[in-house]
């Protein structure tokens, strides 16, 4: 079968004809519309269509809908001709010695309503019906090099030079860590089909591309933002995102992509990579949007500390409610600035954010694309609600991101599986989930498929990753249990030697780089506190180590020296080796069992920034816990085998595992050591050693009801 | 008898290993001795090329190039670099700069990696927004220029601020003085305990270095190390 993926064209009717004959006639491969795009002299063109066939090569086509444009068509096909063929022929890998070049390019144009027929021209093809289409495709000679249909598709997404070029790490031991990371990075670099589709179609109006962590996102909305900026070149686009590092990377591949498609610089003033929140430090022309919306409609501001002081849990959230009703209250009219705004990170930025980009959006039809982690946090599900409700519009374009190209399968289910807690026990010797979402579609959503049981309450369920949605490349390099340790100590000193020796292995003999490692801490508060020893440990060994980047997040690694990180800083990051220290804090909440999801959601975050290989280390029997939880998952062979709670179930859970704040956890603190001294009370009046009568008479009652 | 290169070497390694282990810095590069000098790992004297640019470049150019003997958790860097005589015996000159960090930014990431945070720990204490953050440097050259005092304090880059001291400066005691004065206030009672720690872990100097202060300089107000 064809898989057919539509860009944006103004050749509807000839297209859907085109499109239709592929998805009845049974050929194989890839049809575009309207892509790619590629330099010509000093233009651009926009191919009609291009069918990429194992069996056949490249078939560009040249659709032709009224009788001027059958005029000039055998200028169009060369045309389209020298741009492929020169594109293509950059690339040493179609060559073979000198001079042979091992694509076949044809190019055809379709006419299939025109009534005159135009000089027919032997070597410039036009061809009128689909009859005579299927009669020409079969005529043609086959493909001699079709084990380069792979390259061939990862070099007309540009993706061969997209591809971070990755210093390779100098291997002298086959098979020590560093060669399978360089073989691991030499893959094709190739979109899926889901990401390749994401990126070229849209029908405007509000696209939602939804994926888990390493599901490729970024990319998706970076090249998609290139493309429409390419065939739009007056619109105003604004790319927005949370984390800072990620504009250096938006501007990389969006650069690189632009290039390859038109042979230009991307127009800065008109595509604009811009951060979600803003300051007054930004560049005059690349404010960030709540910024630049509150100063373009004269409303009120608020920084991070501001909204924070105000909104604790969602001070951006707030600011952007904020702005939103300022412009309710004093009937401000809004001043479009935009004509499509692409918003990475959703997830950070939340709903009145997009209500607000939307607000800023030109035209009737408001071209809103956004993406978002699906499972940032675990038990929300979906962590943002459908926008039918908060945009109040009819439809929108749903995206999924199935494929997580990041972590390998078992490192990927274990964090989920902790996150969960799909297989721990609580105090009493049950099992007990820690959360869960009631949207049995999600599963589907983030790749897991059912292997027995339902997805309804009572049900018990299994639930397996497969190499469809987790690249089997991705884990074969490792045994299990190399890929996931799990380690317990019995304190910090020992905990430290033993992360302090493995990464010095990690260094000499594994052939590992510095940048190639990251550790990570659970908590924030006192990370400082906590990793002074390691750090000695590893300076003993002459191995330098930094807190990772509080000040300058887009430093986050350095040569010659192990970064350490706090969990938010590391969110995004992505590293081969990851350390988590002191991860028995994520196995117990903050007072009783307050606060255990949070805590689970940090080592669910912390497990997923591994590309290869995770330590899970930790103190105590909290760490005995989590490694006995680690034993049944791999019992389970990485699968997913729980009973699906009911409604009920979940709401117990959020209660007694809900997130809760400091204000929350020192007043909890204080009421228990209250009800300490009430039974101490009751004690002393037990054993003679003080009386009823010495205690206040409202109290007396509820004392002696203690007593007895 | 020890040089007096080896004690001032020694003093900025117990002072970074003391750093590290109490966990006051978020980076840090090992001093090195390169003949008769002192310097950092991988110095490139980017202060001095970028003397006339702004506060905030050189800032960002020292961070991009890891240009500092620590980092502090607040994201303020220090160096401290010596020269001395070809036998080691005199420290002809020395550059011991403080450069805290400006950038809004930061103050916003602190908040961040605080997330859950109780309000009195030590960043939150260093993030009053009353303060204004200002670069110092304590200055010697032996080689004397007209007027300028050989040892000298310069506060916040003003062109001709050169504050008079007594003598140079040990890497201790230099800095004990940006610590206590700049970062937590020894005079309080719950003293945190790791900024004790660090404190003790550091030490007092040993060094006592000559005066070099002249009698023209002692006329106005400076400082008087004794």
């Amino acid at each position: 079968m064809v898989e057919i993926i539509n860009g944006l064209t103004t050749k509807e009717a000839i297209n859907s004809r085109l499109k239709n004959f592929f998805a009845t006639h049974g050929y194989e491969g890839i049809l575009y519309t309207s892509y790619p795009i590629l330099p010509s002299g000093v233009k651009r063109i926009i191919i009609d269509a291009l069918w990429l066939s194992k069996k056949y090569g490249i078939i560009a086509f040249d659709l032709i809908q009224t009788e001027e444009e059958a005029s000039n068509y055998e200028k169009r096909q060369q045309e389209i001709f020298d741009a492929l063929d020169s594109k293509l022929r950059q690339y040493s890998e179609f060559k073979k010695g000198k001079k042979e070049f091992l694509l076949t390019i044809d190019v055809i144009s379709f006419a299939p309503g025109l009534r005159v027929s135009p000089q027919q021209n032997s070597e410039y093809k036009i061809i009128k019906s689909e009859e005579d289409l299927e009669k020409y495709i079969n005529s043609l000679a086959k493909w001699s090099n079709s084990h380069l249909f792979d390259k061939v598709h990862s070099a007309i997404q540009s993706m061969i030079t997209l591809k971070k070029k990755i210093e390779e790490r100098k291997v002298t031991k086959k098979f020590s860590r560093a060669d399978k990371l360089n073989n691991l990075e030499k893959n094709i670099a190739v979109l899926d089909r889901f990401q390749e589709k994401a990126i070229i179609e849209y029908y405007g109006g509000i696209q939602r591309i939804r994926g888990l962590a390493g599901s490729g996102k970024t990319i998706v909305l970076a090249l998609k933002a290139a493309y429409l900026h390419a065939q739009n070149t007056d619109w105003n686009i604004a790319i927005t995102f949370y984390t800072r590092s990620l504009k250096q990377q938006f501007k990389e591949l969006i650069s690189k992509f632009f290039f390859e498609k038109t042979g230009e610089e991307p127009d800065w003033k008109k595509l604009k990579i811009i951060n979600a929140w803003g300051s007054y430090n930004d560049p005059l022309d690349e404010r960030g949007l709540y910024y630049d919306f509150c100063l373009t409609h004269g409303i009120e501001f608020l920084n991070f500390r501001d909204a924070k002081r105000k909104n604790y849990n969602s001070p951006f959230d707030f600011a952007c409610q904020h702005a939103m009703e300022q412009i309710e209250k004093n009937k401000i009219s809004l001043i479009p600035k935009y004509d499509v705004i692409l918003v990475d990170e959703a997830q950070d930025s939340s709903k009145s954010y997009l209500q607000l980009c939307y607000n800023f959006l030109r035209g009737d039809r408001k071209n809103l694309i956004y993406a978002y982690d699906e499972l940032q946090q675990l038990n929300e599900g979906s962590s943002l609600p459908n926008p039918k409700e908060f945009l109040k519009i009819e439809d929108f374009d749903d995206r999924i991101l199935k494929v997580c190209y990041r972590n390998p399968r078992p490192i990927l289910v274990t964090a989920h599986a902790l996150g969960f807690g799909i297989y721990r026990t609580n105090n009493k010797g049950e099992r007990e989930l820690v959360q869960f979402f009631d949207q049995p579609e999600l599963w589907n959503d983030v790749g897991y498929s059912i292997e027995s049981g339902e997805l309804k309450a009572g049900s018990e369920v299994v639930l397996v990753r497969e190499k469809n949605t987790s690249p089997e490349y991705l884990e074969n390099h490792s045994s299990i249990e190399d890929l996931i340790v799990f380690k317990r100590f019995d304190d910090q000193e020992t905990q430290a030697d033993w992360i302090a020796n493995e990464i010095n292995k990690n260094l000499h003999d594994d052939e590992l780089t510095y940048k190639d490692i990251v550790i990570i801490h659970p908590n924030p508060t006192t990370l400082l506190n906590d990793v002074g020893i390691l750090r000695s440990k590893l300076l003993e060994k002459c191995i330098n180590s930094h807190i990772a980047g509080e000040e300058d997040a887009d430093i986050f690694y350095k040569d010659e020296s192990i970064a350490i990180s706090g969990i938010y800083r590391a969110k995004g990051n992505e590293v081969p080796m990851v350390y988590i220290i002191n991860a028995e804090l994520t196995n117990s909440g903050e007072i009783m069992e307050r606060g255990l999801r949070r805590r689970r959601n940090i080592l669910f975050t912390a497990m997923t920034r591994s590309k290869a290989w995770v330590r899970v280390c930790g103190i105590g029997e909290r760490m005995e816990g989590l490694i006995e939880e680690y034993n049944q998952i791999a019992n389970n062979y990485f699968k997913l085998r729980f009973k699906y709670p009911s409604s009920e179930e979940i709401k117990r859970l959020n209660t007694i595992y809900r997130d809760i704040d400091r204000k929350e956890v020192n007043t909890k603190k204080g009421e228990l050591q209250t009800l300490e001294k009430v039974l101490l009370i009751a004690q002393k009046i037990k054993n003679g050693e003080a009386f009823l009568e010495d205690y206040p008479e409202e109290y007396r009652e509820l004392i002696k009801r203690i007593i007895e | 008898m020890t040089k007096i290169i080896d004690e001032i070497h020694r003093e900025v390694e117990t002072i970074t290993i003391a750093f590290i282990k109490n966990s006051f810095s978020l980076d840090q590069n090992w001093p090195v001795r390169i003949d008769n000098k002192i310097v950092i790992g991988n110095s490139q004297t980017i202060a001095f090329s970028l003397k006339y640019n702004s506060y905030k470049e050189l800032y960002s150019e020292l961070i991009r190039n890891r240009d500092y003997n620590l980092k502090f958790i607040d994201g303020s860097l220090v160096q401290m670099l010596y020269e001395f005589d070809k036998k080691g015996k005199h420290i002809i000159g020395h550059i011991l700069s403080f450069y805290p960090n400006l950038s809004e930014d930061y103050l916003n990431d602190a908040l961040l990696i605080n997330e859950d945070d109780d309000p009195d720990n030590q960043i939150s204490k260093i993030l009053n927004k009353q303060i204004i953050p200002f670069p110092l440097r304590f200055d010697y050259s032996q080689v004397v220029r007209e007027k300028h005092p050989a040892s000298h304090l310069t506060l916040g880059n003003y062109t001709n601020c050169r504050i008079p001291v007594s003598r140079p400066i040990s890497p201790k005691q230099f800095i004990l003085f940006i610590l206590n004065n700049f970062y937590f206030n020894t005079g309080i009672k719950n003293i945190d305990k790791r900024f004790k720690k660090l404190i003790d872990n550091i030490g007092s100097s040993e060094l006592s270095l000559s005066f070099t202060i002249s009698d023209y300089e002692k006329k106005y107000l400076h400082i008087h190390h004794e």
